[in-house]
């Protein structure tokens, strides 16, 4: 692949990749606490029937997918893997993390809708907070990856992840 | 409901709970790198599109999510949150692991059977990992049966019905 041509990493970089890996750290802790909540929201009795259970932990285990995959190209970048290819690997894997946010708090609102026993209620908002929790996260590493790639080559590899999962126009 | 662990000591209890968490952490870069991988295959002509792709992505992520959810329990419980359903969800949570893990080889296979010799490196190292990750996955499973013992099998009877929930 011709992107795949290994780059240099500068100094300067490199501080700010480590910055962006250490927010991936409090990030995890915040993804697998949420996680956790929605494994006791799918077991619990006064829960586990609910509509739109299944859309809404298959977003959530994007969030997590999101995440790794994130801490998984920050890794890559550390070693000779660091490459345009790369690089748009991250801003994918990062933007995955983002979307399927969106869509995990759109669905909760749905499952919520169905749910009446007090246990599952508390369940519920537990899990809006660490969503909260997660959107604080995912601001911060954007913050992180934009000063790693710099403002427009961020913006530049956005729009290109958008383009690619998108029709052409006309 | 039950009590999170009854008729187990503390001391019992936070030694195969720090056990399991280790196993995971060790198979926690490799789940990373796979993930990653994973989604820089949406960008190979001739993947991103293949047979296969999307069911090994829903293993990928699934067993992203099965890390992320045991961890969390074994922090709330050690943070000192008494959960009700704990051992349904430890079981749960490493039967779905155990599930994820078979899924995974068959729906790569399939995913990289047309990719071409440029993405070999990104296959091999994948293949790799998941060796790795589906070691950590069954001593996570050695050390859940032993720390439950006879009550591996009745928590995994009434988790059964959730079990068979059709996943997209």
């Amino acid at each position: 692949m011709p992107n795949s041509q290994p780059m240099e990493i500068s100094m300067e970089d490199h501080q700010h990749l480590m910055e962006w890996w250490k927010t991936t750290e409090s990030a995890k802790i915040v993804v697998q606490h949420l996680i956790s909540l929605i494994s006791e929201l799918r077991l619990h009795p006064e829960s586990s029937h609910a509509d739109g259970m299944v859309l809404f932990y298959r977003a959530a285990s994007e969030i997590s997918y999101g995440y790794a995959g994130t801490r998984g190209c920050i890794r890559r970048a550390f070693t000779s893997e660091y490459s345009y290819t790369l690089r748009k690997n991250m801003v994918m894997c990062h933007s995955f993390a983002h979307k399927y946010s969106v869509d995990t708090k759109v669905l909760l609102e749905r499952v919520a809708k169905q749910i009446t026993g007090p246990n599952a209620l508390q369940l519920i908002d537990r899990i809006r907070g660490e969503l909260i929790e997660n959107d604080v996260m995912l601001n911060e590493m954007a913050k992180r990856a934009q000063a790693f790639f710099g403002k427009e080559p961020f913006q530049t590899i956005q729009m290109e992840v958008k383009q690619s999962n998108t029709l052409p126009r006309e | 409901m039950t009590s999170t662990f009854t008729g187990m000591n503390s001391n019992q209890r936070d030694f195969y709970l720090e056990a399991i968490d280790n196993t995971l952490e060790k198979g926690l870069a490799a789940k990373e790198v796979v993930c990653s991988i994973t989604t820089g295959f949406r960008d190979i002509p001739s993947i991103r599109t293949a047979p296969g792709l999307n069911p090994y992505h829903a293993s990928v992520a699934d067993i992203g999510y099965g890390f992320d959810a045991v961890r969390g329990t074994i922090m709330r419980i050690h943070q000192g949150e008494s959960i009700s359903l704990a051992k349904d969800m430890l079981v749960f949570e490493l039967d779905t692991l155990r599930i994820s893990e078979k899924q995974l080889n068959p729906n790569f296979e399939l995913a990289v059977k047309g990719a071409k010799p440029d993405t070999f490196y990104l296959i091999e190292q994948s293949r790799y990992l998941n060796c790795q990750i589906a070691e950590s996955i069954k001593e996570a499973i050695r050390l859940g049966k032993a720390f439950l013992g006879p009550e591996w099998k009745i928590s995994h009877a009434r988790i059964q019905n959730i079990q068979a929930i059709p996943r997209l």
